[in-house]
């Protein structure tokens, strides 16, 4: 039996956009980051956030035991250059 | 992980970057977490010398993770990670290679000419969490320095959550107060812990044009003095709420719906 799992990480930002605030753990980082969302396939990702979300999910670069897709998010904003993304694993257990 | 896809998709996990990791590691065992610090990988530069790798995590172990509920800073299902030899993903020509990458294997016609989506997304605004009780999370977010804003209304969800800021994003944390409300039933199905997020967009009518096309389904748009959004329900997306907000205004101001 193949159990295959997506995952979809969605990355909100910019390393470059150091958030500026009262001491916390997040310190000189950005904070909130990534979302990472499992469904049960690629064609489910695809489907939920193409089609339907209307999000543009890259196919990535597929390894041994992985493989990428990657939902990316960045302003059109040069000054907050945000940049994410969301990226879907795939892995395959027998 | 694999919980949120048995159950037909959802969140599996949520990473807060910061910065240095080591701080957050110390403030963590402050708190009385037990962490740890997983290797990273290994790169090498382009003369062929190791470095660290681009990132590195800095985690909860299992057995203190009981102590804060699922999807609230400290406990599970959130992980903390500092970003490091990452200058590649500063280089501006980085957007302009991953647009060109989109229009040349994502091909939609839904999408305008220089967006990366047909939805007009932006940024990640939040994550909604449900949780056994919201002035609980909140004490503990702020234990790890999160501090606790706004309150608001969602209708789509029938609850009022709290806010707690997570640098330039927001924890959302919500319980089901409402035993006939979407959440409840959400919970009654799947649980507890994070079910869904928010983005923001340039063009709300555009984004909601396109979901609406998209699920063949018609959404209420809500506005508030400092937003307009609309919320997409889990059982239409597989397992995930997904909320859509226009900014009218700075952010950090709500309301209700």
């Amino acid at each position: 039996m193949c159990f295959v799992k997506w995952t979809l990480v969605l990355f909100s930002t910019a390393e470059a956009f150091a958030f500026q605030g009262h001491p916390s753990i997040v310190g000189d980082g950005i904070g909130l980051d990534q979302i990472m969302i499992g469904l049960p396939g690629d064609i489910q990702a695809e489907d939920v956030f193409g089609k339907r979300l209307g999000f543009s999910v890259l196919p990535g670069t597929p390894s041994r035991k992985t493989a990428y897709s990657r939902l990316s998010f960045r302003s059109l904003q040069p000054t907050l250059s945000y940049c994410g993304n969301i990226k879907s694993r795939t892995d395959r257990r027998v | 992980m694999p919980d949120a896809i048995a159950s037909g998709g959802g969140i599996a996990g949520i990473n807060v970057n910061v910065s240095p990791v080591d701080a957050a590691a110390d403030l963590m065992r402050r708190v009385g977490l037990k962490v740890y610090l997983p290797p990273s990988v290994t790169t090498r530069d382009a003369s062929g010398k190791e470095q660290p790798g681009p990132w590195q995590f800095v985690l909860p172990e299992a057995q203190t993770e009981a102590e804060f509920p699922k999807g609230v800073p400290g406990g599970p299902g959130v992980g903390f990670l500092e970003y490091r030899n990452n200058a590649s993903r500063r280089d501006p020509a980085r957007y302009e290679t991953l647009r060109a990458r989109i229009e040349r294997e994502v091909p939609d016609s839904r999408r305008a000419p220089g967006e990366l989506h047909a939805n007009t997304a932006r940024q990640l605004l939040s994550v909604l969490v449900s949780v056994p009780n919201v002035a609980d999370a909140v004490r503990q977010s702020e234990r790890l320095g999160f501090a606790a804003g706004e309150e608001r209304y969602v209708k789509d969800l029938g609850e009022k959550g709290r806010e707690v800021k997570c640098g330039i994003g927001t924890f959302v944390f919500f319980e089901a107060a409402n035993p006939r409300g979407a959440l409840s039933a959400y919970i009654k199905q799947k649980g507890l812990g994070p079910f869904g997020f928010s983005v923001s967009v340039a063009d709300l009518k555009t984004a909601q044009r396109v979901v609406e096309q998209g699920t063949n389904r018609k959404f209420a748009t809500r506005k508030l003095a400092s937003r307009s959004s609309f919320m997409v329900p889990a059982a239409f997306i597989g397992g995930t709420f997904v909320e859509f907000v226009q900014q009218v205004a700075p952010r950090g101001s709500s309301g209700t719906d």
